[in-house]
């Protein structure tokens, strides 16, 4: 892998460390081996445009008012494919909403994630949660938490699982810069690093403010640049492999920047860098790309068309899944409201 | 067999792990020393130290790796080693244990038994007595457990392990080894959710759980001596309470005191008065009453001041029963 220098034009501005590991150079170029074949990288590519274009419907979606909020993860799309391809079915992921198109990649369906969004009668979480706030325990993915960095202990704690059940799996955690500032980061790699868990942690960062968190905690750490997927994937990959060994955790920082609605924003587009490398091989070309982008933009219509049908959950899903069973308390409470019904169906306005 | 209620607790744990090898013990000295009440003690002896796990210093890491495992499909009983010390936990237990079924659209539940030690009267100062229930039985998707005797002790882990739900199993350490009783050796639960009316009476419903059931039972003898004849419930289970017991007994007698070594404050007494209001109101003869701790934190010199003993349960029995 080739280290770049900060100086570098696609450094970052001068923000990254001195020495994060590339594959893929801004041209496109592999200056080392590619990680995966081509038909995988081009599977990647594919997964990255989904990903990116789901995130950019949803701010749209919030701009005209049909979903309340969205967590963007623009920029960040090789972090995601590369955690979700890197991890293999039975290993656990841990993203935070700004990644939860990592559960679409490995398999969440796309009109799930949007009837998520919409929180409508055909979502499964049932309306509770905010968009982007996921949970899909068919394909591993943890549900995703409102709170900054609680949901890196639920990673080394389903690794740790898998350690003391002696399974092949791991966890992989997903976070932002702000993971690193929250209580939880100290207490997840502060157990992952005494009690050895297979999990590794993957952050996206953009500013080196403090350059080697992991050796604090015992763990291993790696800087890569998170707008080179290959990179990312390899990194990933190595880690997974020594989560497996029995050889503990590793911090991951992929360094990343900023998306800004500018031209000079793209020498930064993983999705750029990638379609180049494989363009230059003969792999893909604009054709293929429009007609991936037509495809998946078809896709997220529909999706969005079948959401905005849906409507709102019954009342009564208010009340469902508080505990397992319901209990008298909330039987009453539930009862209680149908009583109002016809009074807040009068009273409504608007809607 | 005559047990106390560490060797209760103890003999539940190994009972399950014996019977289920998903359950996993992880906290703060649990392992090696056995836990510093030795309720752990000998477990770690037999099951080793993957499925008794000595954990870091940290409530906050030790509640959110319970909830992973839970996830991967362990059945998690970590200990947090006192009460007072579970609020760098709280927000795991609040904001993901507490929420995980409910925000998942019951996808997945996180299914894991806090164990912790509870109450005043050995002398713990400020931070080795509180007793938190009503913080957590605040917070929608929490059960909360209160065992006053080493049958309900053992029988109550047991269900709380087995219970699909999130429970909080309140350990009064003060009556740890003071509290005995016959306990069967083998396997059985106790419902959650079930009161027990350890005396019954006509005059004046006395609603206890935990240490202070005993200096409620101690006042109701005394309130006896006086001509008052007391029905005195052991909660057994705060949340989700019986209130079913609480209610038939207050519609026969008519009069109720609560007692709780927590805070008088937003202390769970006053949401069983205002469960009492609403399930029996028309059926009182005199107002609800409390008896509890101040609302001051828990003194280290003063401690049987603060605490509801039955010096100061009588009273409020006799207040009670008398009232027109």
């Amino acid at each position: 892998m080739q280290s770049i220098e900060a100086k570098d034009s696609v450094a970052g501005a001068g923000l990254w460390p001195a020495d994060v590991e590339r594959v893929l150079t801004s041209d496109g170029r592999a200056a080392g081996a590619a990680p995966v074949s081509d038909d995988v990288a081009v599977a990647m590519l594919k997964l990255m445009v989904l990903v990116r274009s789901l995130d950019e419907r949803m701010i749209t979606l919030q701009r005209e008012g049909r979903i309340a909020y969205h967590t963007s993860g623009l920029g960040d799309e090789a972090l995601v494919v590369a955690a979700a391809m890197a991890s293999r079915e039975k290993d656990w992921l841990f993203p935070e909403a700004r990644h939860a198109g990592a559960a679409v990649v490995r398999g969440l369906p796309v009109g799930a994630y949007v009837h998520q969004a919409f929180g409508n009668a055909r979502d499964a979480l049932k309306g509770h949660a905010s968009p982007d706030h996921i949970a899909a325990p068919a394909v591993r993915v943890g549900s995703v938490s409102g709170i900054r960095g609680n949901h890196l202990g639920h990673a080394v704690g389903a690794a740790w699982a898998a350690k003391i059940r002696k399974h092949d799996a791991a966890a992989v955690a997903i976070l932002g810069a702000g993971g690193l500032d929250a209580p939880d980061f100290h207490n997840a790699l502060n157990f992952a690093g005494v009690a050895k868990v297979p999990v590794v942690f993957l952050c996206a960062r953009r500013s080196a403010d403090v350059d080697d968190r992991a050796v604090a905690y015992g763990i291993r750490g790696h800087g890569c640049d998170g707008t080179d997927v290959f990179a990312v994937y390899k990194l990933l990959s190595e880690a997974l492999e020594r989560a497996r060994r029995g050889e503990g955790a590793t911090l991951v920082d992929a360094w990343t920047q900023a998306w800004e609605p500018t031209p000079a924003w793209s020498a930064h587009d993983p999705i750029v860098r990638l379609r180049r490398y494989l363009e230059s091989r003969g792999a893909w070309s604009e054709s293929a790309h429009d007609a991936c982008a037509r495809d998946v933009g078809a896709e997220i219509d529909r999706a969005v068309q079948e959401a905005e049908k849906a409507g709102a959950p019954p009342s009564e899903t208010l009340f469902a899944d508080v505990f397992g069973t319901m209990p008298a308390h909330l039987r009453a409470q539930l009862a209680g409201t149908k009583l109002h019904a016809p009074l807040r169906d009068k009273t409504r306005t608007g809607e | 067999m005559q047990m106390n209620m560490v060797q209760a607790i103890n003999d539940a744990l190994r009972l399950e792990m014996r019977r289920d090898d998903r359950v996993v013990v992880l906290g703060e000295d649990v392992g090696k020393v056995g836990g510093v009440f030795r309720v752990t003690q000998g477990l770690y002896d037999e099951f080793g130290e993957e499925r008794v796990v000595d954990t870091p210093l940290s409530e906050g890491g030790i509640i959110g790796c319970a909830i992973g495992m839970s996830l991967y499909g362990l059945v998690p009983v970590p200990e947090i080693q006192f009460a007072d010390f579970i609020f760098p936990a709280f927000d795991q237990i609040v904001s993901e244990l507490a929420k995980y079924r409910y925000r998942s659209g019951g996808e997945y539940a996180a299914k894991v038994v806090i164990r912790t030690p509870v109450g005043g009267g050995i002398r713990g100062g400020l931070y080795h007595s509180q007793s938190p229930e009503s913080l957590f039985i605040h917070v929608a998707g929490l059960k909360v457990v209160c065992p006053a005797n080493p049958y309900d002790a053992k029988g109550l882990l047991l269900a709380s392990i087995r219970d699909p739900d999130p429970v909080l199993f309140f350990e009064p350490k003060r009556i740890y080894r003071a509290a005995k009783g016959d306990v069967p050796e083998g396997d059985f639960t106790v419902d959650i959710g079930k009161a027990n009316v350890v005396r019954p009476g006509k005059d004046v419903t006395l609603l206890a759980w935990g240490a202070m059931l005993y200096e409620t039972l101690l006042a109701a003898d005394q309130a006896r001596e006086q001509g008052i004849d007391c029905e005195v419930i052991d909660l057994r289970t705060l949340w989700p309470v019986d209130i079913e017991t609480i209610a038939a007994s207050v519609k026969k007698t008519g009069r109720v005191v609560a007692v709780h070594e927590a805070p008088k404050t937003c202390g769970f007494g006053a949401e069983l008065m205002a469960l009492v209001n609403e399930h029996a109101f028309v059926h009182l003869e005199a107002p609800p009453v409390r008896v509890t701790g101040f609302d001051t934190p828990f003194p280290y010199t003063l401690e049987m001041e603060y605490l509801p003993l039955a010096h100061r349960i009588l009273p409020a029995i006799v207040e009670t029963a008398r009232f027109e």
